[in-house]
């Protein structure tokens, strides 16, 4: 097994461990012993989380309260003088009959067409020759092209992942940088290789194991090393959702499965928090 | 055997009583607390480090279980559903007061014949003070997982959070109680959790 290979397995394991051991792991549990039998590392944390579980559940789970806590709560709740069939939340005091409701609605619509009606029947007050500004997207179209459809715009090239994580703040509040959309695409053509098409983001990969992409294992390590590296800056920066479908993305390309996808992301996630960011080994 | 199994009957004791309840026989709730009294306390206990805040937060747990009775559908355990009412309310008592737990432990015992667990615990093991020390949604997880035995779901559910974070708390909870009981030993190589 390479360096990188088995960097990607202990890193797994370390993140999934938890919950193997938790017996709350789908599909990876045979992966996670088959790399307990070879890696003295692994074995040693997985000893170690074993022991600290048993020490956890050597302590009392449930605990007797002072004697008369039952009366205590009866009276408290007589005091209180609650009810349990009182609903949750107050109701309102006021309910409009149906023919105020109606009439209030009669007025909306009325109101709203005179609205249209006039907006439409005004000349524009922009002065001559001056062009309009273009209306702000929506947020939806101003989804990194990672995130959205392939092909659905000529800047499909995937993004920086040092960018996604301020910069996707950025768009979504429209005050991106022209410079946003850079990152993995120049990396690649700075090697001369082509820019991907961006793959599936990590909601589409946990449709299931229908999505194992073992296939493609590896083939663009230096792509990913610099990937890792830049998602690692970009979490340093303050992190964002957007960083952590980034990281999924990457995972993804590395032939995980999508159970593996998720827990990768998670402990990196943790790593980064506290620091711990283990880059990829040179080969 | 799992506590789901073992509980069975008890669960349908519970719907009854929850029955009762509605229907105007306000004793009917006492059974309730009679039954899972322990279990509430405990995550009290072990969330707030103190028997007196304990006590008082499972009181008030029970209490707001009372007046919301009415939106208990059967559909969870009554023992999840009351789990998830003070866990969530000792996490708001632990961000709200913002007291560190060190103050709660080093109180002096209430009843001095009967050592609190937590000192007796701490002594002897760490685990239950490295447990108080951890942040409330970190300390939640662990005591939801390894004392409440509960699935990930539960947990999302009673946390009201994604099962993805509930695996990074998890994941963190777990390094920062490694951490920091491994410190004080003499263990070589820090085992990275």
């Amino acid at each position: 097994m390479n360096a990188v290979r088995h960097w990607f397995e202990c890193r797994f394991v370390r993140s999934a461990l938890g919950a193997y051991l938790d017996r709350e792991l789908a599909h990876e549990a045979a992966r996670i012993e088959r790399h307990l039998a070879q890696c003295g590392r692994c074995r040693a944390l997985a000893r170690a989380l074993a022991a600290q579980a048993q020490a956890i559940e050597g302590l009392a789970a449930d605990e007797d309260p002072r004697a008369g806590f039952v009366d205590r709560v009866m009276q408290r709740i007589a005091s209180a003088d609650s009810h349990p069939t009182a609903r949750p939340w107050p109701q309102p005091r006021w309910r409009p009959s149906s023919a105020v409701a109606s009439a209030a609605a009669g007025l909306l619509v009325i109101a709203a067409a005179a609205m249209l009606w006039i907006a439409l029947s005004r000349p524009s007050q922009l002065p001559r020759g001056e062009v309009p500004p273009p209306t702000q997207p929506s947020k939806v179209a101003k989804l990194p092209p990672a995130l959205s459809q392939p092909g659905s715009s000529p800047a499909v090239a995937p993004q920086s992942l040092a960018a996604s994580s301020t910069a996707d703040k950025q768009q979504l509040k429209g005050t991106a940088p022209a410079s946003a959309g850079r990152g993995l695409a120049e990396a690649a053509k700075s090697r001369g290789q082509r820019p991907r098409a961006p793959s599936p983001p990590a909601e589409t990969a946990a449709a299931g194991e229908a999505h194992r992409t073992s296939g493609r294992s590896y083939e663009d390590r230096g792509l990913l090393d610099q990937a890792l590296r830049e998602y690692a800056a970009a979490q340093r920066e303050g992190g964002s959702q957007m960083a952590r479908l980034d990281a999924a993305r990457v995972y993804e390309k590395t032939g995980q499965t999508a159970e593996a996808v998720d827990e990768l992301t998670a402990v990196a996630f943790a790593d980064l928090d506290e620091n711990r960011w283990e880059p990829l080994p040179v080969n | 055997m799992k506590r789901a199994e073992m509980d069975k009957p008890a669960e349908s004791a519970d719907l009854d009583a929850v029955r009762r309840c509605l229907a105007g026989e306000r004793d009917a709730f006492a059974e309730l607390v009679q039954r899972h009294q322990r279990v509430v306390y405990g995550v009290a206990l072990r969330m707030l480090g103190s028997r007196d805040e304990a006590d008082d937060a499972a009181q008030e747990a029970f209490v707001r279980a009372y007046s919301r009775l009415s939106t208990f559908r059967g559909d969870a355990e009554m023992r999840v559903w009351l789990v998830r009412i003070i866990t969530r309310l000792c996490i708001d008592l632990l961000r709200a007061r913002r007291r560190r737990p060190e103050v709660l432990l080093d109180d002096q015992p209430s009843e001095p014949a009967q050592p609190s667990w937590e000192v007796d615990v701490a002594e002897r093991h760490g685990i239950a003070r490295a447990i108080v020390e951890l942040p409330p949604r970190y300390k939640a997880v662990i005591i939801l997982r390894h004392l409440q035995h509960m699935s990930y779901s539960d947990m999302a559910r009673t946390l009201d959070l994604p099962v993805a974070t509930v695996k990074t708390h998890l994941l963190r909870a777990r390094r920062m109680l490694r951490q920091r009981l491994s410190s004080g030993s003499a263990e070589g190589e820090e085992v990275v959790l």
